[in-house]
């Protein structure tokens, strides 16, 4: 025992009152208390980070993945869709390249699908599973429509508009069904790694306010102003809740989940990028219809207007670029652009094949060249998918970056709350001491 | 004290490694599931079909219609005033036509050109007002357009299988008949199907706006109606077993048999449909023109070449249809 403290026993008032608790018997059980909750606290923060973290390593590793790889089954079926009767306005047989496109988006479509049915949850698989059976039915009509296009027969055309139609009204809504679905998991989990940490909170709170408590207590009881190791436990504490502030303020700062988070451009971007395919399939089956197309003309209609509005500059892509940083507006403005020339060159062909010109209406539709038609779309359909790519590499480099924020905070945590709990014990054994 | 704070120590480990500790839940697995295959539809099927309710036309004589002038006017000195001579004005014949019925009117793929029996009599008819028979432009319309379209005179003409009735004698004028057809089935060879009577309580396809949907319904078997945008969706759903038989005329029947050699025609003919050029009701003078020219193709030889080009092989031989005409 320290010389210095048989003073502060002697001036110690005396302990009488059988009723009242005995001074090193109160002493045993604030510390017992501060202890509790010591390690009640650093238990839920530690429960609290571990859960960030993994939630956080969920979506950047498992969540945005599947959600990329929704997006390229419903991409590369929207593709194969619009290749399919592209190919098809070609005279004189089909091109090398545009049957290549096709049949990679095909495989890919088929690999991203094996993919997504892995992690997949119920509604998910049930409609995976439409998109499952469905696809082989559609590639069957393909090959259908292609030999029958090849015997030189017009009954290629009908199985090619009964393909699309497989496509468009039943695949194609599943797969889309599926990313929304998966899109939805991936932000619901972003919120959740973004919440407020309530149970370590309010452990926090209690323990600040024993903390000072106990305090105040011993300083009554022993007649001296500052326990030392009370004040190192509260510095520990203060440190701990400073730590976890900054941490975890700096790791819910990068996820965003609302309007304009790169989550909802990614969305945007991906449904505009199925709307720019659509509108091409809807085109080249309005010639390959011969005449009877104009529901297809209503449906690239429909979806230009999806795509850009009515006055060429809203519609998803206005919606994007408005939201839209500072680097990534180039992309969504080439597109727009692209968007705007298509729907003028579109009406070209429009024109040419309503006054009875089919074969200049196909001619333009199908025409090489840096300001034809098909290049202008490459373009529209390029800017987007690297606006796209952008976009998802935005909700990865997010996570990592969240995830980076929490690095050792749970080792902090441990060994704060054991220094927490040594401060405690140190600060009380000397003044339990003094009553022996 | 120092057991206390052992003990402690110990509590805090536990604790915190309890924290961090903690298995993700496994999903089941999903058992292998059962699938059936639902076969794809072309798009806008009526199965089964909306019948048209026949109207109260008067009785007439279908195939009668208007004389042709007295002297056929030379190409390029359409008399002033006349339909004809807007036409030569113009600068073109406007058409419409179907690009889908092979034999009759499609695109050949290998050349992407318009061709076809009916796509010959249109170029014969411009050749007649403008002694060229490439100033013509062939729009592309379906089956229930047609009228709509003549109505509208966004076509000079329509020639396109339509068959002549009284009801549509209200609506438009008709040349005299240029191919004679009449309603019969086209089935799959494998189903030993011969007539009506066999397909008792089947479907059977025609398309929307024809009057062959119409006959279909007024067969006394039963028979359950489809209809589709085009004849050719009637054929797809044939081949993949939706249908069991397609039933329209048998010159169009001919040009689906053509493209599927395991279907046949076959059947009694139901109905009797000739097929006239369409031509808008005040354009009187147009359709004793067009008959004109229909008089002389039989004449000169000009139907038979036509004929036999494109549908001897299919349909045998033939001899034009007499001309029938009101007065």
């Amino acid at each position: 025992m320290p010389t210095q403290l048989a003073s502060a026993r002697e001036l110690a008032p005396p302990r009488t009152g059988s009723r009242r608790l005995s001074t090193p018997r109160l002493y045993w059980l604030v510390a017992a208390g501060l202890v509790v909750l010591a390690l009640a606290t650093g238990v839920a923060a530690l429960a609290d980070v571990r859960e960030r973290s993994a939630l956080l390593t969920d979506v950047s590793e498992v969540k945005a993945p599947i959600s990329v790889d929704a997006q390229t089954l419903y991409r590369s079926l929207a593709d194969a869709d619009a290749t399919a009767a592209t190919a098809f306005l070609s005279t004189g047989g089909e091109s090398s390249d545009l049957r290549t496109r096709y049949l990679d988006d095909i495989a890919q479509a088929s690999s991203a699908l094996t993919i997504a049915l892995r992690d997949a949850d119920d509604d998910e698989t049930a409609r995976l599973r439409v998109v499952a059976e469905q696809l082989p039915v559609y590639t069957g009509l393909i090959e259908t429509a292609r030999s029958n296009q090849r015997h030189g027969v017009p009954l290629g055309g009908a199985y090619l508009r009964e393909a699309s139609g497989l496509m468009q009204q039943t695949i194609l809504p599943a797969a889309a069904g599926v990313f929304d679905s998966t899109h939805r998991r991936l932000v619901g989990e972003q919120a959740a790694a973004d919440g407020f940490p309530w149970p370590a909170a309010f452990f926090g709170v209690l323990l600040a306010g024993a903390l000072l408590a106990a305090q105040v207590l011993v300083a009554r009881r022993s007649r001296r102003t500052f326990n030392l190791g009370l004040v190192g436990a509260s510095g520990i504490a203060v440190l701990a809740l400073l730590w976890s502030f900054v941490a975890l303020g700096a790791s819910t700062g990068r996820l965003e989940t609302g309007p304009g988070s790169p989550a909802e451009q990614v969305s945007v971007l991906a449904n505009s990028g199925r709307a720019a395919l659509q509108a091409r399939a809807n085109e080249s089956l309005t010639l390959v219809a011969r005449g009877g197309g104009a529901t297809f003309e209503t449906q690239f209609v429909g979806r230009m207007d999806e795509l850009i509005g009515v006055d060429g500059t809203s519609g998803l892509l206005g919606k994007a670029l408005a939201q839209a940083e500072d680097d990534d507006r180039a992309f969504i403005e080439q597109a727009r652009a692209e968007a705007n020339q298509w729907r003028t060159l579109h009406l070209q062909v429009r024109a040419a094949d309503d006054g009875g010109d089919w074969n200049k209406a196909v001619e333009l539709a199908t025409a090489s060249g840096d300001q034809a038609l098909p290049a202008v779309f490459a373009r529209l359909d390029k800017a987007l998918t690297n606006a796209l790519s952008a976009g998802n590499q935005q909700v990865d480099r997010q996570a990592d970056g969240a995830e980076g924020a929490l690095t050792g905070l749970a080792a902090g945590f441990v060994l704060l709350t054991i220094g927490l709990v040594a401060a405690v014990g140190l600060g009380f054994r000397p003044r339990i001491g003094e009553y022996r | 004290m120092k057991k206390n704070l052992r003990i402690a120590a110990v509590m805090v480990t536990v604790a915190l490694v309890a924290a961090g500790c903690g298995t993700p839940d496994e999903p089941p697995r999903p058992v292998s599931a059962e699938a059936t295959a639902t076969v794809p539809r072309p798009l806008n099927v009526q199965d089964p079909a909306e019948v048209p309710s026949p109207s109260g036309a008067p009785t007439c004589n279908p195939r009668a219609s208007l004389r042709p002038p007295a002297s056929m006017p030379k190409p390029n000195r359409m008399p002033v005033d006349s339909t004809m001579a807007e036409i030569q004005q113009r600068g073109r014949l406007i058409i419409g036509i179907d690009q889908n019925a092979y034999l009759f009117g499609f695109r050949d793929p290998g050349s992407g050109e318009l061709v076809g029996f009916e796509i010959d009599f249109g170029r014969e008819i411009a050749r007649a007002i403008f002694g060229d028979p490439t100033k013509v432009e062939f729009r592309a319309i379906t089956t229930a357009e047609r009228i709509p379209k003549l109505q509208s005179e966004e076509v000079d003409l329509v020639i396109r299988t339509m068959s002549m009735t009284c009801e549509r004698w209200q609506q438009v004028l008709f040349s005299t008949e240029y191919i004679p057809s009449r309603q019969r089935l086209l089935v799959r060879k494998a189903d030993k199907i011969n007539d009506f009577p066999d397909l008792k309580g089947k479907k059977v396809c025609a398309t929307k706006g024809s009057t062959s949907i119409v006959t279909i319904a007024k067969q006394p078997y039963n028979l359950i109606p489809v209809s589709t945008d085009s004849t050719l969706d009637c054929l797809v759903l044939l081949q993949q077993g939706q249908v069991d038989a397609v039933s329209t005329i048998d010159i169009l029947l001919a040009g689906l048999a053509a493209q599927d050699p395991t279907t046949e025609v076959t059947g009694t003919a139901v109905s009797d449909e000739p097929a006239g050029i369409g031509i808008p009701l005040e354009h009187r003078d147009m359709a004793g023109f067009v008959n004109g020219v229909l008089d002389k193709m039989r004449a000169d030889g000009t139907w038979t070449d036509i004929y036999n080009k494109w549908l001897k092989e299919r349909l045998g031989p033939a001899t034009p249809p007499v001309p029938v005409y009101q007065n």
